[in-house]
């Protein structure tokens, strides 16, 4: 097994845990920085991290405030959500520049963020002071002490497979990238985009492992408890000029798990009125599938949450059935679909590319075609 | 309010072609400014007419940027001037057709997010004084989404993500025109997976806008007839910082095979013959 030196970041517990175990497919020498408490840092132990640093976080708002001339008045609403409140008024963020610093003085050569919001700026700036970039990753494998990484590029056109050359890399990574499953059925090409959409998240049976010969190895490191390694408090800095979080509100999400839907209906720009969304709803309720959007609907039309939205920057599905209602199948919507078993389009334009994806077509009028189905299918 | 807006050409995927091997046939994809950066021109904007101000559009990149169209194009969009930053000197009466770049050409554009970071840090540098950057959600070819948290960090300023939106930091309206110039911070909402963080933010600062923070304007006749007497400057990159990745492919992912059994004709009739044949998947 590599001793690489790999330090994850991170400021959720779910992530701590799920980064340290699928970086521990990469090598053995599997350390981490984290935000948010205790709960964090036992979360990165407990997978088996050897070290794990703790930053303390600056929990007064008055004494935070007042070093950054800001009234206190401002941030009394601060701290009021989520379960670790301490850190809500200052960002993870703003100790970038000392984060930096300190994974220099670990010599972490590849340093793992999650592919958040907040993990990602992190990890830009943190990598601007390490003088490298950052690189988001669909699957990531180590050979000879560098890291292979690729990248979706040309609005999911394409795949880039790069090899990281700098001597402190660094990566953020999506939610199952690390030790994810390659599905037997899959090409070995076909990795990069499987590798984002695992079908389990168990550690073990790793598609990055089954790149390294030490797979085996891994496999026996994996099974045996690691709870061992250490946790150490530690104080980091503020960068100059940080953001001050006046407040936090939780965001008004709708709850719909299109990853997880069995049935998917994408709806598009072929629906000229929000009324007429009821056409897609109706046929949505006769074969229980969740409704799904291309990305103007949301972005321009703002008639359906974003949650909703597939797309190279939205949601990728992988369902038994994706039902293309009005779209014409460009690149980065379809880019958030192929990956479905079956996929149905319903089109006025016989052109339209998505007829070249699809299984099943009918060129017609949705206004027309889709009360004929619905009813078709009581 | 002196506001610099990020932009970077590069090829309309819609017409970039997948060869029978996946290797990507660029030959026809002319190069535009990716439509996230419309979201920080449209923000730029937006924000100056309300505070008063001046929009200066800001990219760094090879021979495409040569192409009056291609400048035209993102002037009539609400800059006030561009400024265009190229590793070797490109004149104005250059190549305007830049659809016959050859791979090489391409790939000496091919600048990671810390290299384009580098050399725009080093262009505002050049430029003067600024008040605010913005940066779009990512670029439409390589989308790192990296190269606005990365300049921000260079430049020692602040450097925020997921932007929703931008408001000057003033009580009221009326303070708006007196502080005109004079506005030292704005508050921002960063839209978060779980959470809207509303946040005040010092200037000068970077800020990398979501693709939802406003539909970008379509240019008219007018602004299209404007946007070629706008001015537009040409800084030569002082130096490249070296690069922190070997590509070894860029490949199309292998296309499922699909059945494309396509129906065409009378909707009774098409929906019987689908049912038909997908019967096992909607039932």
């Amino acid at each position: 097994m590599s001793n690489y030196s790999i330090w994850v970041v991170a400021h959720e517990a779910d992530a701590a845990a799920e980064l340290v175990s699928g970086a521990l497919c990469l090598s053995s020498n599997v350390n981490a920085v984290t935000f948010g408490g205790e709960a964090v840092a036992k979360a990165a132990q407990a997978q088996g991290a050897l070290t794990v640093l703790s930053v303390n976080a600056i929990d007064t708002p008055a004494t935070d405030v007042s070093a950054m001339g800001t009234p206190a008045t401002d941030v009394s609403a601060v701290g009021t959500s989520g379960p670790d409140n301490t850190l809500k008024n200052c960002l993870p963020e703003n100790h970038s520049k000392a984060l930096a610093k300190l994974l220099q003085e670990r010599n972490s050569k590849l340093t793992i963020f999650s592919a958040t919001a907040t993990g990602r700026l992190m990890a830009g700036m943190v990598a601007s002071h390490l003088g490298t970039s950052a690189y988001n990753a669909a699957s990531i494998t180590i050979n000879d002490d560098t890291p292979v990484i690729t990248s979706m590029v040309y609005g999911g056109c394409a795949i880039a497979t790069r090899r990281l050359l700098s001597s402190q890399a660094v990566i953020t990574v999506g939610a199952g990238v690390l030790g994810a499953v390659l599905p037997e059925s899959q090409e070995p090409q076909a990795s990069a985009l499987s590798a984002a959409l695992p079908e389990s998240q168990e550690p073990q049976a790793s598609a990055l492992s089954s790149a390294l010969p030490e797979a085996a190895e891994s496999e026996l490191a994996l099974s045996e408890p690691q709870a061992s390694g250490s946790i150490e408090q530690i104080d980091l800095s503020v960068n100059d000029n940080a953001a001050v979080v006046l407040e936090v509100k939780p965001r008004k999400t709708e709850s719909v798990n299109l990853a997880a839907a069995k049935r998917v209906i994408g709806v598009g720009r072929g629906f000229a009125a929000k009324e007429d969304l009821e056409l897609a709803f109706n046929l949505a309720s006769k074969l229980d599938a969740e409704l799904a959007c291309s990305r103007p609907i949301t972005e321009s039309e703002n008639w359906m949450a974003r949650e909703r939205y597939i797309g190279v920057s939205g949601v990728v599905v992988k369902p038994e059935l994706y039902i293309a209602l009005g779209i014409s199948g460009q690149i980065q919507h379809m880019v958030g679909v192929n990956q479905a078993k079956t996929i149905i389009a319903i089109n006025k334009d016989k052109n339209a590319p998505v007829f070249k994806q699809a299984d099943y077509g009918i060129v017609g009028d949705i206004y027309e075609v889709l009360p004929v189905l619905t009813s078709a299918l009581s | 309010m002196k506001i610099i807006a990020c932009c970077k050409a590069a090829p309309e995927e819609q017409d970039i072609v997948v060869r029978d091997d996946g290797s990507l046939d660029f030959s026809r994809a002319d190069y535009k400014f990716g439509s996230y950066d419309l979201n920080a021109i449209e923000a730029a904007r937006v924000l100056a007419d309300q505070v008063g101000g001046e929009v200066i559009g800001l990219s760094v990149g090879s021979s495409e940027l040569a192409n009056s169209k291609l400048r035209k194009d993102a002037l009539s969009r609400g800059l006030d001037e561009l400024v265009v930053v190229t590793r070797s000197s490109v004149g104005e009466d250059a190549n305007d057709s830049v659809s016959d770049l050859s791979m090489s050409d391409l790939s000496v554009s091919n600048l990671d997010s810390y290299q384009t970071a580098k050399l725009l840090a080093d262009a505002l540098e050049q430029m003067g004084d600024y008040d605010l950057v913005l940066c779009g959600a990512g670029s439409s070819d390589f989308y790192a989404q990296q190269v606005g948290n990365q300049l921000g960090a260079l430049l020692g300023i602040t450097s925020l993500s997921a932007i929703n939106s931008i408001k000057p930091d003033v009580e009221s309206d009326a303070e708006i025109s007196e502080a005109a110039t004079n506005i030292d911070s704005v508050i921002v909402q960063r839209l978060l997976e779980q959470e809207v963080q509303c946040v005040r933010v010092k200037l000068p600062a970077v800020l990398s806008v979501t693709s939802g923070i406003n539909v970008p304007r379509i240019a008219g006749m007018k602004d299209i007839l404007a946007a070629g007497k706008k001015p537009v400057k040409e800084l030569v990159a002082l130096g490249t910082p070296e690069t922190s990745t070997q590509t070894i492919s860029v490949k199309a992912p292998p296309a499922a095979s699909r059945k494309q059994e396509i129906i065409q004709g009378d909707a009774n009739e098409s929906v019987a013959r689908l049912l038909e044949l997908a019967s096992s998947v909607l039932r």
